[in-house]
């Protein structure tokens, strides 16, 4: 069998190792960029002022043998005829196809977000040019989300002077609850970074560069703004191809297939499903990518597959804090419609939330703490998930 | 020789922190103890607690590593770097904060040095002990005091 993986992100990688791994003939991936690196490690990167390279995604010397890394990008696809079309001019013909085409940043539609030291942190592009910037800048951060709050604390270890501007009235609103969320806001102010809620960044203002945002009741300084307001599929590829879609996302079977029979796709390019709930959701986060990467490995070598979906394992190091959630958050719950209970408790040094379906089952369960002795009770939302729902 | 398990006497750590220096300069080279594998720290119920891998069974770590990066050789829980993206979904669900982030874009953690741990041979108080079970009360005349931890439990 000849499989072609366009895409070396970590899902890309994580399917070429599956599938080298499990034997499946012919593998080549389509890499745009090389060598292939994480993403989810550039705040530390930027934090920790270590080398771009640190990111870089290991690659065995056995899987640089077995299959073929082709450096350029998908142009077309030639479903009928089972075919890729590199920059290059060069065709790959395939009997399995997997899309791992990964996601591209959200920018605002707004005006002025094209200016002169705007830009997302995204890639390793972006890593660079904020490594490169001098001390004691103002730097804007344009949403709240778990990049957006790692490379603000990243860019206030680095000298600069951060806002948060964030739409919604909590921080990592997709991630936490409000209550553990006011703790990683109260941090990250005690820590110097101004963060504003509520505050959606309407324009971005100068006349060649950036010089100040405007939100419907502010204008504040910047010379620089990033944007971290989340991520889209990256899907230009597939579109008008006839592929089943659930938003923008390409729509999979709990095994990775697409609507199209021999298509797969995974990661960022793809919904993914919610173990508890079996629902489609958009989940853009490695260790999902790298989910479906083996099972789309496993059922290509036709092993008999079953799988209910991810249980989300998040840890993030936010400022001094630990951001720990393990499966729903209440709100995600409900908006899969669950009917959950949160409960919260505080210590000096702690905010731990129990979200339990129900009044039940333990279906959630989120930790943010500055005190490392907090015993973490993740584990205790996977064990009676998998207890209750397998 | 039959399966070992590592103790802690807490009762008898001094905080000398001898374990820590050695393990971080046994496995990284270094004199620090952001690169240790174990840790001395205080907590409520006890004065001073060692937390290092209780290389559970099962282990959350390696059943939510979805990179194949935890595996459990012989009973111990190791990390292959090589695999390792650092994505923490292992450190989301460890109760023991056994998993941590060196600083130099690696994860770590205690792998008992391939079956002779180096934080016991150098623990001047005995707190620290890596027996066959059976063994155990010799090591302990006077018995197993209360604040004993069996870090590799129930193999």
């Amino acid at each position: 069998m000849r499989v072609v993986v366009i895409g070396c992100g970590v899902g890309g990688v994580e399917a070429v190792r599956n599938l080298v791994a499990a034997g499946v003939g012919e593998v080549k991936a389509v890499c745009g960029e090389w060598p292939p690196y994480t993403r989810h490690r550039l705040s530390e990167i930027l934090r920790d002022g270590l080398p771009p390279t640190t990111a870089s995604i290991t690659l065995e010397p056995e899987l640089l043998t077995k299959a073929e890394f082709v450096k350029g990008f998908a142009t077309e696809l030639r479903l009928g005829r089972k075919e890729v079309v590199l920059d290059s001019g060069e065709v790959l013909s395939y009997d399995s196809l997997i899309i791992a085409t990964g996601g591209l940043p959200f920018i605002p539609p707004i005006k002025g977000a094209g200016l002169r030291n705007a830009l997302p942190f995204y890639g390793m592009s972006s890593l660079k040019y904020l490594q490169s910037l001098p001390k004691g800048l103002r730097i804007v951060v344009v949403g709240a989300g778990l990049v957006g709050l790692t490379v603000a604390s990243s860019l206030m270890s680095r000298g600069h002077r951060v806002a948060v501007f964030e739409a919604l009235n909590h921080v990592l609103p997709s991630v936490m609850d409000e209550e553990p969320a006011k703790a990683v806001t109260a941090h990250l102010r005690d820590t110097g970074v101004k963060v504003f809620l509520k505050s959606r960044v309407e324009e971005v203002m100068g006349s060649s560069k950036v010089e100040a945002v405007r939100t419907s009741s502010m204008v504040w300084g910047s010379d620089v703004v990033v944007y971290a307001a989340g991520v889209k599929p990256r899907i230009s590829l597939v579109e008008g191809l006839g592929l089943e879609m659930v938003g923008k996302a390409v729509r999979i079977t709990q095994l990775g297939e697409t609507s199209l029979s021999g298509v797969y796709a995974l990661g960022d390019a793809a919904i993914s499903y919610d173990y508890v709930t079996g629902k489609p959701v958009y989940r853009p986060l490695g260790f999902i990518a790298a989910h479906y990467a083996r099972l789309i490995a496993e059922a290509l070598a036709g092993k008999g597959v079953r799988d209910r979906g991810v249980i989300p394992t998040i840890y993030e190091r936010v400022g001094g804090l630990d951001v720990i959630r393990v499966g729903l958050s209440a709100s995600e719950a409900e908006g899969l419609g669950l009917t959950v209970d949160l409960r919260c408790s505080k210590g000096p040094a702690w905010v731990e939330c129990f979200v339990r379906e129900a009044g039940r089952t333990l279906v959630g369960y989120e930790l943010v703490r500055s005190d490392p002795t907090k015993r973490n009770k993740g584990y205790e939302v996977v064990r009676e998930v998998k207890e209750v729902y397998q | 020789m039959g399966r070992q398990v590592l103790y802690v006497v807490r009762e008898r750590c001094t905080a000398c922190m001898k374990c820590v220096f050695t393990c971080s300069l046994v496995k990284d080279g270094v004199l620090d103890p952001t690169h240790a594998r174990i840790r001395v720290v205080g907590r409520g119920d006890v004065a001073l607690d060692v937390d290092l891998c209780r290389h559970c069974d099962p282990a959350p770590c390696a059943e939510v590593c979805e990179f194949g990066a935890i595996k459990v050789v012989n009973g111990t829980v190791v990390l292959v770097q090589e695999r390792c993206t650092t994505c923490k979904a292992c450190m989301s669900v460890c109760p023991f904060g056994a998993i941590t982030d060196s600083g130099g874009g690696a994860l770590i953690k205690c792998d008992l040095c391939g079956g002779d741990p180096e934080c016991v041979k150098v623990c001047p108080h005995d707190a620290l002990i890596f027996e066959p079970p059976a063994n155990l009360r010799h090591r302990i005349p006077n018995g197993p005091a209360e604040g004993i931890k069996e870090l590799l439990g129930g193999r």
